[in-house]
């Protein structure tokens, strides 16, 4: 009987010590796993931390991507990602947001935030005098509200608006290169070349391998008549961006104003292989090249083919009417006159709008006009912008809700075509997307 | 000693060791002591020498020396780079410089690094109270004093800073009483209160504050000179020799203070004196070359015509206007001489420039005389003749060349009423005139 005692109390003693060490193995573990989620979570942070001093909201997003996946209830993290995925332009920032509200982030914080993002992305002009408010008796988060509103004006096509905020941010930080960027910008939609090009210059004199400004610098040079200065900046995009479309585009055309017509040529071949040669940007540059290199009849096919993709383009409408009159083909020459004529007749009055709008930013009509004209040329993207700051100042303005549901029809979005067709028909109430 | 006992206590036989070897142990001292002193010089070190600079830094701030603060601060920051309260106290000597784009650089740094947030809100509401819309944020640094905020003392300076730079003298000289009577031995607050007096052309009160400023601090040799200045204003012109000399005798090669012991001479009738005076300064390499002794070839063309020397007084008479085309004395006697010499044409334009400008700061005596009557603006009536004076200031000003001035006045009319129009377009023709941007047109 007591060796069969001492057998059960030996049993239960080795299932405790086993429960034990279970137990003890499992509470080593979830130590651990939570120590390396802290310890994850704070290498994360710290690199976050040194992002947004370095100003690089993308690696700064990626970073506190993952610092919230370890540290899902911390109120900063949130706060800090949802300003990130604003200032890169992804709105899922909102659940950050308001994850961080809820969190228990100041609620002055988030307010503030939900300013930026209104200003942004939706109505800087519902925002514009709050955030102004807040600029004249002085703020820590001055520069990204200004930032902010740059960005709204921008959007808006606001642009005497954005060259009063560049200005002030320019004159707070004068080191700061990007209020001379907004500006620029401003000049170079305004059409005033020579002040965008000296904003630009200024920009680079800050912030030398700023590539998108060295772009837009090169272009404007060109069209300036300079291709020898557009081509040292257009040249150093290219090298430190050989993909993109934009850069190689301009580098060709400046090549052809430089005279040097087959490296333009090989340029444009080397790019075309690599990207395909359906772009429609490539193809009427391509088309360019030829008519110097080798003649209106080598154009011919190019231009045909850009032709397909932009029927409504100027440059490609005028060089097809210029190789087929210079090919002999008159009849068809003529045509395709007319139409260029017609193109040009749509880009001066567009010209004469943006003059308007200038002094007179709220004209709803200039603005549905300017989203009219810009379609009608094939500019969709500005297009449907226009629309959109129309609705704006007036979200139940029929005409661009139909053209909206016009244009979203011949996309296949049915949705949205619907949306804006019962507005328009008056069977529901405007919102804005 | 036992096996065992060595065992247990080796460290005993080691000690025992040692005694018997007096040089090992000697060099086993001190090489310890080398290690730890390298130790020590290379990481708490540089720890300690930021950490004196931190002190010195603070003493200098006590004292109000800014410049010296500032210098003391980026020492600092050569060992914590990252030390986010130091990117702030920088920022903050900054402001109370007056270097506005350097304390926002260093404010934007320490938000960076996390420094706390309320700290840096009233670091910023104080760069705007100092350089922008003052009014606007008196009312939010009302409530902080209300609430009896620790950096009360740096409310009241930026306050009178702030309406001391917009030409709002009443207002500024309010505030600075209220610091006055809150620090009643602060010699800043009365050198801040005379400056005051002396924009708002209250010379008298002005003399007696800075007069107050020396009792707190003879070594002030700013305050001094000001003083000086006053003196001669007042008429007290042998005390205010008193004050130039004493001034030279510290800094000789003051050529401010040279020209201020001249122009007394030269009142007091001592020509002789005066002239070998301003020989000394206007002879200095470069001095023909800076528009702040333009005043200085005046007086002495002045002698020199006085004493029938028209040949000797033309070119300096000449020097001083090309230095200072609007000083209305100098074109006077630059008239006089030319006339003498039958130049009329010239002379009469010279005295056409003379009235200009005479009669602006006649105006300006009146304007600023009328501003300080209205007091602070208590009603629409008030505020609309307040900016119409103001508006008139920075209009005149700008019309005579004195860009800095009149673009001040401009700014502090269109501050008490945004949406007045001819500031508005006096401001934007100006910016698109002189200047690409639009930068104190305060957002509408």
């Amino acid at each position: 009987m007591s060796q069969l005692r001492a057998r059960e109390s030996r049993g239960k003693a080795r299932l405790l010590v086993a429960v034990g060490v279970l137990g003890g193995a499992f509470a080593i573990a979830a130590a651990c796993w939570w120590g390396y989620s802290m310890l994850a979570g704070y290498v994360a942070w710290q690199q976050a931390l040194n992002d947004y001093e370095q100003d690089d909201m993308v690696e700064a997003k990626r970073h506190l991507q993952q610092c919230v996946a370890s540290w899902p209830n911390d109120a900063e993290a949130r706060f800090y990602l949802a300003r990130a995925c604003r200032r890169t332009a992804d709105i899922s920032g909102k659940e950050h947001l308001e994850a961080a509200m809820r969190l228990g982030w100041p609620k002055d914080a988030i307010n503030l935030e939900q300013e930026l993002i209104e200003a942004q992305f939706r109505d800087v002009r519902e925002v514009e005098t709050a955030l102004y408010s807040l600029l004249q008796v002085g703020h820590y988060d001055e520069i990204n509200i200004m930032e902010a509103l740059a960005q709204g004006f921008l959007r808006e096509h606001l642009l005497t608006s954005l060259v009063k905020c560049a200005g002030i941010w320019s004159e707070k930080y004068p080191k700061d290169w990007r209020p001379k960027y907004y500006w620029g910008y401003a000049y170079e939609m305004g059409n005033n070349q020579e002040r965008a090009i000296s904003r630009y210059q200024a920009v680079l004199e800050l912030k030398p391998d700023q590539l998108e400004t060295r772009r837009r610098l090169g272009t404007l040079l060109r069209r300036n008549g300079q291709p020898r200065e557009a081509f040292v900046h257009l040249q150093y995009c290219h090298e430190r961006q050989p993909n993109s479309a934009e850069v190689v585009m301009e580098l060709a055309r400046c090549l052809l104003m430089l005279a040097r017509s087959d490296e333009a040529r090989a340029l444009l071949a080397k790019w075309m292989q690599e990207h395909g040669d359906d772009d429609p940007a490539a193809l009427e540059t391509r088309a360019e090249v030829e008519i110097e290199a080798s003649g209106p009849a080598a154009a011919i096919p190019w231009l045909r083919r850009a032709e397909q993709k932009m029927p409504q383009d100027h440059r490609v409408v005028s060089l097809l009417a210029r190789a087929l009159r210079e090919t002999g083909q008159k009849e068809e020459a003529e045509k395709y006159e007319l139409r260029r004529d017609e193109v040009e007749k749509l880009l001066r009055k567009l010209d004469d709008i943006f003059a308007e709008l200038l002094n007179d930013p709220d004209n709803v009509d200039r603005r549905f006009e300017a989203g009219t004209i810009s379609m009608r040329l094939g500019r969709t993207r500005e297009g449907v912008r226009w629309f959109m700051s129309v609705l704006q100042l007036e979200a139940n303005h029929p005409a661009t809700h139909r053209a909206l549901a016009e244009y979203y029809e011949s996309i296949g979005d049915k949705a949205k075509a619907r949306n804006h067709r019962d507005t328009a028909e008056g069977k529901k109430r405007a919102f804005v997307h | 000693m036992p096996q065992t006992q060595n065992i247990i206590r080796p460290w005993t036989g080691i000690r025992e060791q040692l005694r018997q070897r007096p040089r090992v142990s000697a060099a086993v001292v001190l090489v310890t002591a080398c290690i730890l002193g390298a130790g020590a010089y290379f990481l708490l070190a540089p720890h300690l020498w930021a950490q004196y600079h931190w002190w010195e830094a603070q003493r200098f701030l006590k004292n109000y020396q800014f410049p010296e603060a500032i210098r003391q601060f980026q020492s600092c920051l050569q060992v914590w780079p990252r030390s986010a309260a130091t990117y702030f106290q920088l920022g903050r000597a900054e402001r109370r410089q007056g270097n506005m784009v350097n304390a926002r650089q260093h404010l934007q740094k320490a938000y960076g690094l996390r420094y706390p947030l309320e700290d840096l809100q009233l670091e910023f509401n104080l760069i705007e109270a100092q350089t922008g819309d003052v009014q606007a944020v008196e009312r939010k640094l009302t409530d902080y004093l209300a609430e009896g905020h620790p950096d009360e003392l740096l409310i009241y300076e930026a306050l009178v800073k702030g309406y001391w730079h917009h030409s709002f003298f009443v207002e500024a000289y309010h505030w600075a009483t209220l610091w006055i009577q809150r620090l009643p031995k602060d010699w800043y607050a009365y050198y801040m209160r005379a400056l005051v007096l002396e924009r708002g052309q209250n010379f008298r009160k002005a003399v007696d504050d800075f007069a107050q400023v020396l009792e707190l601090k003879p070594d002030h040799f700013d305050a001094r000179l000001h003083l000086a200045d006053m003196l001669v204003h007042v008429k007290r012109l042998a005390e205010a020799l008193e004050h130039y000399n004493f001034y030279l005798q510290q800094r000789p090669d003051s050529p401010y203070a040279g020209l201020g012991r001249g122009r007394c001479l030269m009142l007091l009738g001592h020509d002789a004196e005066a002239r070998s005076v301003f020989e000394n300064v206007l002879t200095r390499p470069g001095a023909d070359r800076d528009p702040s002794l333009a005043d200085g070839f005046r007086m002495y063309g002045q002698l020199e015509w006085q004493q029938d020397k028209p040949a000797a007084a033309l070119p300096l008479l000449r020097k001083a206007v090309a230095l200072d085309p609007t000083n209305a004395q100098a074109n006077r006697f630059l008239a006089a001489v030319l006339r003498s010499t039958g130049q009329d044409a010239e002379a009469q334009r010279c005295e056409d420039k003379a009235q200009i400008v005479d009669r602006t700061y006649i105006r300006l005596d009146q304007i600023v005389a009328e501003l300080g009557q209205i007091g602070p603006i208590l009603n629409e009536a008030a505020k609309n003749r307040a900016v119409l004076l103001r508006y008139e200031a920075g209009s005149s000003l700008l019309r005579i060349g004195h860009d800095e001035d009149g673009i001040g006045w401009l700014i502090s009319a269109s501050q008490l009423d945004p949406a007045h129009e001819p500031t508005k377009k006096a401001l934007k023709d100006y910016y698109n005139e002189k200047g690409p941007l639009l930068e104190r047109v305060k957002p509408q």
